[in-house]
């Protein structure tokens, strides 16, 4: 099978998640407890007027309609009006969605760079102290929580240190890129802290196993030198599961950024879902909710058809 | 010399020289490793078992003369925190929340997912298919949208944390016992009790679960320390354990309200409560997998 | 017989020329979980210019061991404790490691035993090849280099060069992938090329072609060889020397025609005699012995006619009928992520087996002959057609009637190590299928049976209480023949149960067999790959290819005229061991 049939192949069955990621977030959002509307608006409005309020939100129809209409909602009508803030959903994430964004890329920038720079240097010295050293590391690493690394690090590094800023996107008056970076490195170091130690272990496990393999002890036999070996053989053998690993993993990064968005005041959509929940603001929640799950979709998609790309078993016809 | 005897006996053959994938830790290191994990984890439980008794103050009782006391104050050993509680008492009282949320979530975890992987390793391929696929989805998808969701739906508190970590925790265990399943089933032994007459309950219970146990176990004791880290965070967050009660988690987000002032204990000493019981569970976890590998053992001349 | 203290310091040259290698004493050790062991303990022999030697022995004997410390390529736990390799004289241990590796390739060259994992599955052929031709001569240009690999792959017999080197190995079949790795090891003329069990792998008709080739291009490039092999018919067809190695020492060594014909030691002629051969079963009756597997004059003279094999009489009445039966398989379809696609492994298929006798069925990896057991076995359900077990249809029959059958026919398995529970004791594994199918009253009545059954296959009663991984390779098939002979079946179905054994073993296991089946009556429906174990077990033979059965004939007339050309493909790819001085 080409790599196109199996990329087309992998578009058809992302249609069947939406659906059901669409359904679920949905029903999840109609579970909310209480009268959302009324605790919103009961102070301010009569109750003729919160009933008109519902009207508008389609309340009085049956589920099924409602949910077709939140779906039209989100092609045509920006997810719907949030109850807190009376404006489109989108249009009140959006900002905060591209904000997401850049920490996000930069964590993983930083997981990919990290990750695999730990992973080899742990892996090609297998067994020695240097090894025994980074898996010390990615162990006790492992275990730290998200939320207390990045007050550790804000402490350390902006507090005593007073080489980064402590918290936000920006100084105060906006600062152009430099500024932005100075911004990014403690919170996407944060947000990149579990899934960069995960590939690193995985990193090291590859080389590990391929080290051991029957093909490099081909190559070793005719004299290859190791260099060569493990930047040819072993860098492209691992390549795929290390690209796998890192899209796997991207789910882990967003749960880590949005933790790193509270600590360091980043105003992100994670702000914006964590805001919605005292608010019970669920149309803005299921907004989001669509907005990331799309997101993730996209990754894992892009992560397939990378992974594809580089298995030589799919890549004839 | 006995081995060698042994293995010209005949055994497969294969290369015989083959090096084993991991320089095999000695085995003494390994069992101080349990030994300090077991010591750890012991005393922590017993002393959240204990908190009422051992605790020297109450967890939420304010004292607006005595905030931010340093360590080693006297009468407030690990100090005092914004609202001069004592940080000791709450770390013990805190200990048993987090404890308490971590085992509940963890076991159920396991069982959930445990249960899930021999459904699917046991099913037909459609059947396998849809359940590994659905983890596939949750294993990759960003728990705390899950998190954040559910504390819509049943307003923050433990319960969310719990919810949120089951959610969390059951893909990776499905996965790793589900591969465990399909090594032992494409297992000859499997079809050697079909032949021999066995139903699928005893296959499942009488020969594949005495094989995949002590993974499971292993890996659920390595969960409850994952979980734990887990748990502090989204408590952190304020969609978890809410206050006045005393959880490591809470402490965390409190203490980072008062880190700007320079005060980096009130935070710095429930992360690193967490982090030790994390630790001693994985080293834990870590041990037991060298205990139950029967391969380990000696065999006999 | 030659003393094997003197073997051991010092060979007598071969010729007045000095050899090609020199190996003296050489000891390895092996440390494993803080204990050292010596895997090769003082071993020496040489290699003449241009001669095959053969290092000969079953598995754990060290000659794997041997050939890593030539190439300096022995695993991280293992270091050489003492002794010299010598390659044209210039000693190869002695030299610090970076000289060492610079034997590699240029002056030693290695395949290796499983071609299906020694290429990168990551780049082409080609690239692979360039890749060492470039390393050996780094002035050459990318298109020589294209050049001389094309060369190289029409010295192994690939005729088509261009689709070889554009292919990635996975899309190439085992045969071929060695003869790539085999010009990959030889396109440098080294002056030593090691075959580390390079046909094992292989299908039997394969083996011959590698072989083959091994030999026109060490002839070609002058090379010496040094062939690792556990076969005597690889040592017949192809060495002039041969050393047999067992527990890290060289027992024998010698011209391979006098070890062959004509052991001196003790361990060399029961390993040789321990290999069955074609022809040997009318041999020992024309000696009037009886049918085993042994050195002969170890052997009992036949005392009963039935000893004798092929004049057994199989009682009347087929025990097994097969009408018709095909197997497909769906692999893919909804949630696997894969297209739905069916393949027939098993092909209309019909043969029947007598009360009594031992058929033999035969056939190459993929003919579907495993999954024709398991069919029979009922371990999977048939596609199409019909299997009557001796008069019950079995094969569309409910879960609860066919369970009702199961203790009449049972399996044994290829691999004992993986069709025992590895964690339940073995006497367990015995009682537990006695107390389900209520053939035993008690566990005490079990318990019993589990000791007769023990003493049928020749171990003592405390195995009983041993988990699997507490016994040898041997011992497991035995507990896998005990647990399948407890439930008094009629028909015990073996699938290539000596496959995954050392020659001596399998000599104990069939002859164990063999005694088994004139004690408790049974019928024997062997499976295998190996045409010489089955023409010396069975009494019919069928042979089966691509999931379909060609033909089915009687074992005398295995070499008949008639056969069908696949049987004789198989019967041509059997090496026999020459013993003619």
């Amino acid at each position: 099978m080409g790599t196109l049939k199996h990329i087309s192949w992998r578009l058809v069955n992302v249609v069947p998640v939406l659906v059901v990621v669409s359904v679920l977030t949905f029903v999840l959002g109609h579970l909310t407890p209480g009268d959302p509307i009324e605790a919103q608006f009961v102070r301010t409005h009569t109750a003729e007027q919160i009933d008109a309020i519902k009207l508008s939100y389609g309340l009085d129809l049956p589920v099924w309609r409602q949910y077709l209409n939140w779906v039209g909602d989100l092609f045509t009508a920006g997810g719907g009006n949030s109850i807190a803030q009376g404006r489109e959903v989108f249009s009140i994430l959006w900002p905060a969605f591209v904000n997401t964004l850049i920490l996000t890329v930069a964590g993983v920038a930083i997981c990919v760079v990290f990750g695999v720079l730990i992973g080899a240097v742990a892996g090609l010295n297998h067994g020695r102290l240097l090894d025994r050293l980074s898996m010390l590391v990615v162990q006790v690493g492992s275990n730290l929580s998200v939320y207390w690394f990045g007050l550790v690090l804000i402490w350390i590094f902006a507090l005593r240190l007073q080489w980064l800023p402590v918290s936000g996107m920006e100084s105060r008056g906006g600062g152009g890129f430099g500024d932005l970076v100075a911004h990014l490195v403690l919170p996407g170091f944060s947000a990149a802290l579990i899934a960069m130690l995960v590939l690193a272990r995985f990193t090291r496990l590859g080389i590990v196993q391929e080290s051991n393999s029957d093909y490099v002890r081909t190559f070793e036999s005719q004299g290859l030198p190791r260099r060569r070996i493990v930047g040819k053989h072993i860098g492209r053998n691992i390549l795929a599961p290390i690209v796998n690993i890192t899209g796997l993993e991207i789910g882990t990064l967003i749960t880590g950024v949005i933790f790193v968005e509270s600590v360091f005041n980043w105003p992100g959509i994670g702000t914006q879902l964590l805001n919605a929940v005292y608010g019970k603001d669920y149309v803005l929640i299921q907004g989001g909710v669509v907005l990331v799950a799309m997101c993730y979709l996209v990754v894992n998609l892009l992560t397939d058809v990378v992974v594809d790309v580089l298995n030589p078993r799919l890549r004839r016809a | 010399m006995a081995l060698l005897e042994r293995e010209a006996d005949g055994a497969t053959p294969v290369r015989p020289a083959q090096a084993p994938r991991r320089r095999p830790r000695s085995r003494r290191r390994r069992n101080t490793q349990v030994t300090i994990a077991v010591v750890i984890i012991a005393v922590l439980v017993l002393v959240a078992l204990l908190a009422p008794w051992i605790a020297p103050y109450d967890p939420l009782q304010a004292d607006g003369a005595n905030k931010y006391l340093p360590l080693g104050s006297d009468g407030h050993l690990l100090g005092t925190d914004d609202q001069g509680r004592d940080i000791l008492s709450r770390l013990i009282w805190g200990g048993r929340t987090s404890l308490l949320v971590a085992f509940i979530a963890s076991f159920a975890a396991t069982v959930i997912g445990s249960a899930l992987a021999l459904v699917a390793g046991f099913s037909g391929d459609k059947m396998a298919g849809l359940i590994m696929r659905t983890i596939d989805v949750m294993f990759a998808f960003p728990v705390i949208i899950i998190a954040v969701v559910f504390a819509l739906v049943f307003d923050p508190g433990a319960f969310v944390v719990i919810l949120s970590i089951i959610f969390a925790a059951v893909p990776y265990v499905t996965r790793v016992v589900f591969t465990e399943v399909k090594q032992q089933r494409g297992r000859e032994y499997i079809e050697a009790a079909e032949s021999l007459g066995a139903g699928l309950p005893s296959i499942l219970f009488r020969e594949v679960l005495p094989n995949v146990v002590s993974q499971i176990v292993v890996y659920g004791t390595g969960l409850v320390g994952g979980m734990i880290v887990f748990s502090s965070s989204l408590s952190a967050l304020g969609i978890g354990v809410q206050p006045p009660t005393a959880d490591w988690g809470r402490m965390i987000s409190e203490g980072a309200k008062v880190i700007i002032s320079g005060n980096i204990y009130v935070a710095l000493l429930p992360g690193l409560a967490v982090l030790l019981v994390a630790l001693a569970f994985n080293w834990l976890g870590d041990g037991l997998r060298d205990v139950f590998d029967p391969h380990q053992r000696k065999a006999r001349p | 017989m030659t003393d094997v203290a003197s073997l051991t310091t010092a060979e007598p040259a071969a010729s007045a020329t000095p050899p090609l290698l020199s190996v003296r004493d050489l000891a390895v050790e092996f440390q494993v979980d803080g204990e050292v062991h010596r895997a090769v303990d003082g071993i020496a022999f040489d290699i003449a210019e241009g001669e095959t030697f053969a290092l000969v022995g079953e598995s754990g004997s060290g000659k794997t061991v041997t050939a890593s410390a030539i190439i300096g390529l022995l695993p991280g736990n293992a270091r050489v404790a003492s002794g010299s390799i010598a390659l044209q004289g210039d000693e190869i241990l002695a030299q610090g490691r970076p000289t060492a590796v610079r034997f590699r390739g240029s002056r030693i060259g290695m395949i290796f035993q499983n071609p299906l994992s020694s290429l990168d599955p990551s780049f082409k052929i080609g690239n692979q090849l360039r890749e060492i031709i470039g390393l050996h001569r780094p002035e050459t240009t990318r298109r020589q280099q294209e050049e001389t690999a094309r060369t190289w792959l029409g010295h192994v017999g690939i005729g088509d060069a261009d689709r070889v080197l554009n292919a990635y190995p996975h899309e190439l079949s085992g045969g071929m992938r060695q003869r790539v790795m085999l010009a990959l090891a030889s396109l440098s003329q080294p002056a030593l090329l090691i075959a580390d069990e390079p046909t094992t792998s292989l299908d039997a008709v394969i083996q011959q072609q590698i072989l083959d080739l091994l030999k026109s291009v060490t002839t070609e490039t002058g090379s010496s060889l040094l062939i690792i092999t556990h076969d005597f018919g690889v040592v017949s067809y192809i060495a002039d020397r041969v050393a047999v190695m067992r527990a890290g020492r060289i027992v024998e060594l010698d011209e391979r025609d006098r070890v062959l014909s004509d052991p001196s030691h003790e361990y060399s002629r029961s390993l040789i005699a321990a290999v069955p051969e074609i022809g040997a079963r009318l041999h020992l009756r024309e000696l009037g012995l009886v049918n085993r597997l042994g050195p002969l004059d170890s052997l009992p003279p036949a005392t009963r006619r039935r000893d004798v094999g092929r004049d057994t009489v199989p009682r009347a009445g087929d025990l097994l009928r097969l009408n018709d039966v095909s197997k497909e398989f769906v692999i893919g379809g909804l949630g696997t992520g894969l297209p739905r696609r069916r393949f027939s492994a098993v092909d209309e298929v019909s043969l029947s087996i007598r009360r009594g006798e031992v058929f033999g069925l035969i056939g190459e990896s993929g003919s579907g002959k495993s999954t024709l057991a398991r069919l029979i076995g009922g371990l999977h359900p048939v596609t199409s057609g019909t299997i009557a077990f001796d008069g019950h249809e079995i094969a569309n029959l409910s879960k609860r009637r066919l369970r009702e059958l199961r203790p009449r026919f049972q399996f044994v398995f290829q691999d004992a190590t993986s069709s025992l529970n590895p964690r339940i004791r073995v006497g367990e594994q015995i009682v537990r299928p006695l107390l389900r199918f209520g053939k035993a009253a008690s566990r005490k009545a079990a318990a019993a049976r589990v000791r007769e059954v023990l003493g049928l296959v020749n171990l003592p009663d405390s195995y009983a209480s041993r988990f699997p991984h507490e016994l040898s390779g041997g011992q497991r098939q035995r507990i896998g023949i005990a647990r399948a002979l407890a439930l008094e079946p009629d028909l015990l179905i073996l699938d290539e149960p000596t496959s995954a054994l050392d020659v001596s073993t399998q000599a104990t296991i069939l002859n164990l067999l063999l005694d088994l089946k004139d004690e408790l009556d049974l019928t024997y429906l062997f499976i295998g790959h190996n045409l010489a174990i089955i023409e010396f077990l069975c009494d019919r033979i069928g042979v089966l290819d691509n999931g379909a059965l060609l033909e089915t004939f009687d074992a005398t007339e295995l070499a008949a005229a008639e056969r069908h050309p696949v049987t004789k493909a198989l019967l041509g790819a059997v090496l026999p061991i020459d013993r003619e001085p």
